[in-house]
């Protein structure tokens, strides 16, 4: 069964588009259109997955993909068709790209530890007088 | 370069006469002269469709000079001769890097001295760490010559050959028709 992917490169990637448009021409057997944030693939379900397995193994922890809806070039979502107007699902796209740079670190294991909140305490007298000393105030 | 044969068959007369040049030019930066057996294009500015088949020597396992030249001794040294214009690059940096500039000489395209070296030696230096990957240099090419607004892309691979349909639309099954009667064609 045909299957259409979005493949997305997370922003702190050394790879760009065009490395991963290489690498599915490479494999051979799928179509695919070359896109500002990654790639758009399109083939058997087999022959697809193998080359997005590949895709991936360029840089384990930044090339993310997911399926798409809609065929290359679908008329039902082109622009050219429709006569112009917003590309339907980059917003969405977009802030999701946003957020791979955390999901890539998260992968990588570089989390840095939150440290525990300090639980809130009543201000003491002592220390309250301290600090009207200090601003020059009287008792 | 060796004898590559370039065939364009395009709807646009100059558009094609100028794609034969930016293919000679292509194969001739890359170095991939002795590789490839010939470069098939079909284009229909119209469509818009660019097809282009390219078939190729297909080199693996050269790992060392020795695998991938003909060593033999002369006066002041030994001559190396290369069996392919692509390991030219790998040697000389090879080469370079052990015997230093002065005593590497290029004397043909395909033909090196290095005075006062050992032939057992020569052959045993590595060119690269992983071996030549000519797959990745071939489709470089391909890429090189297909128009850059011909985003959408559909590859076909076999043993020495490689076929890239490229439009800005959807890829249409008479198109992939027309590629496959393309490689039977360069096939002939």
């Amino acid at each position: 069964m045909i299957k259409t992917f979005i493949v997305v490169l997370s922003p702190d990637s050394s790879l760009t588009p065009s490395m991963l448009a290489e690498r599915a021409a490479q494999m051979g057997g799928i179509d695919y259109k070359e896109t500002c944030y990654g790639l758009l693939v399109e083939g058997e379900e087999d022959k697809v997955r193998a080359a997005l397995e590949e895709m991936r193994a360029m840089d384990p922890k930044k090339v993310f993909y997911k399926q798409r809806g809609y065929r290359i070039g679908d008329e039902r979502i082109c622009r050219a068709k429709r006569g112009g107007g917003p590309r339907p699902g980059y917003h969405m796209l977009s802030s999701e790209r946003e957020v791979l740079k955390n999901v890539s670190k998260a992968l990588q294991g570089g989390v840095e530890e939150i440290p525990a909140e300090t639980p809130k305490t009543k201000l003491g007298v002592e220390k309250l007088r301290k600090v009207i000393e200090e601003e020059g105030g009287k008792d | 370069m060796g004898k590559i044969r370039i065939f364009v068959d395009s709807s646009d007369e100059l558009g094609g006469q100028q794609y034969k040049y930016i293919a000679e030019k292509s194969v001739e930066d890359l170095g991939l002269g002795g590789s490839i057996d010939s470069i098939e294009m079909l284009i229909r500015v119209e469509e818009p469709l660019f097809i282009i088949v390219i078939r190729y020597k297909e080199v693996t396992g050269k790992k060392t000079l020795g695998d991938a030249s003909y060593i033999d001794s002369r006066k002041n040294g030994i001559r190396i001769t290369l069996s392919s214009e692509i390991f030219l690059g790998d040697a000389l940096k090879a080469l370079w890097s052990k015997y230093g500039r002065d005593r590497v000489e290029q004397i043909g395209r395909l033909e090196i001295f290095v005075s006062g070296a050992d032939p057992e030696e020569v052959k045993g230096i590595g060119l690269s760490e992983k071996g030549y990957d000519l797959d990745s240099r071939i489709n470089e090419l391909a890429t090189r010559i297909i128009p850059e607004g011909f985003r959408v892309r559909s590859s076909t691979k076999k043993k020495g050959m490689i076929a890239i349909i490229a439009s800005e639309d959807p890829i249409r099954e008479d198109w992939r028709e027309l590629a496959r009667r393309l490689e039977e064609n360069t096939h002939a």
